[in-house]
């Protein structure tokens, strides 16, 4: 279980923990059947090919999904995920790294909650950023010192 | 002013662009604990809570909690689901999934952007969601990259449970046709 963050304790420019992943095709069939999408650009080499793409894809959504999953374990089991969003501007490969990374860029206090933005990609092993996107989470705030 | 954009016909009628504001017939996604488990194994998620209910219900949750980015999983029906992508789709329909939403010239297809957003983040296995998909945007451009013309179409798809809105999935799709050589 990770740890928890709290909204007094983070700033500008705070860096989240990264995550690399390096994604197999048997893992890119695990995200197949759990979402359903079963487009052979992500499976099938020579349909991939065929498309004009070197070989198959890395899901769009899967980045997302791995986005998300820098977020959420960053901001701890109390934080609520309000916002994930990303473009899908260069594509990904299996067995290539790929590294989720995020900064907080801003902080505010609205209708009661702890709300913190932050700025999150992915990047391959080039070190280009292939999703860039941002999101907005509610940070609950550090309990008061016991007397 | 002068361009470097080569022109080209739009393939886009009048009677495509009418579909703007458009919703699709109604999708029912089940949030159930294999479909938790299968999405957060596939994610990468290692945290107890997304793969045991004594481990869930301990922190508080009703059931499993569905990581971010599931919503369940559309009910499947042979005889009116999308083969490839699990969710409805009807070929007479003016708008369909956020996979398919407009019956497209192109041939191949891309995922442009995904921007999700909660109303309701609390979604545990047992919950039944149902979604619309409403068409927001759909516009065509020349795409250096492709060497060709490209379909943008952008949908936004409310997911609600006992009709109150749990959450809002934005998607932008690109359609393109491969041009040899590129």
């Amino acid at each position: 279980m990770a740890d928890q963050i709290y909204f007094e304790d983070i700033g500008e420019g705070d860096l989240l923990p990264e995550i690399t992943e390096r994604p197999t095709t048997t893992q890119l069939v695990h995200w197949a059947a759990a979402v359903g999408d079963f487009y052979p650009v992500h499976y099938d080499k020579d349909f991939a090919v065929g498309t004009g793409v070197p070989t198959v894809l890395v899901h769009g959504p899967f980045k997302h999904a791995l986005l998300s999953r820098l977020v959420s374990s960053w901001a701890g089991p109390q934080a609520t995920v309000k916002r994930i969003a990303c473009s899908f501007r260069g594509q990904d490969y299996p067995n290539q790294d790929l590294t989720v990374k995020g900064r907080v860029t801003g902080t505010r206090s609205e209708n009661g909650e702890n709300l913190v933005e932050l700025e999150i990609w992915s990047e391959n092993e080039s070190g280009e950023k292939t999703t860039p996107g941002s999101a907005l989470v509610a940070l609950p705030s550090r309990p008061a010192a016991q007397p | 002013m002068a361009t470097d954009t080569p022109a080209f016909e739009s393939s886009l009628t009048d009677e495509i662009l009418a579909l703007v504001g458009v919703e699709s017939a109604p999708c029912t996604h089940e949030v159930t604990r294999p479909g938790i488990r299968a999405f957060a194994r596939a994610a990468g998620y290692r945290d107890r809570v997304y793969y045991h209910a004594d481990e869930a219900k301990r922190r508080g949750y009703r059931d499993l909690p569905a990581p971010p980015g599931h919503l369940g999983f559309p009910a499947y029906d042979p005889e009116q689901s999308d083969y490839l992508m699990s969710w409805p789709f009807d070929s007479n329909a003016a708008v369909n999934h956020p996979f398919s939403p407009v019956q497209s010239i192109h041939t191949e297809l891309l995922a442009g952007s995904l921007d999700l957003e909660y109303i309701d983040p609390d979604i545990c296995a047992g919950d039944v969601l149902v979604s619309r998909t409403k068409l927001e945007d759909i516009r065509e451009r020349y795409s250096k990259a492709l060497n060709g013309p490209m379909v943008i179409q952008t949908t936004a798809t409310t997911f609600r449970r006992d009709e109150a809105p749990v959450a809002v999935y934005r998607f932008t799709l690109i359609g393109y046709t491969p041009v040899e050589g590129t």
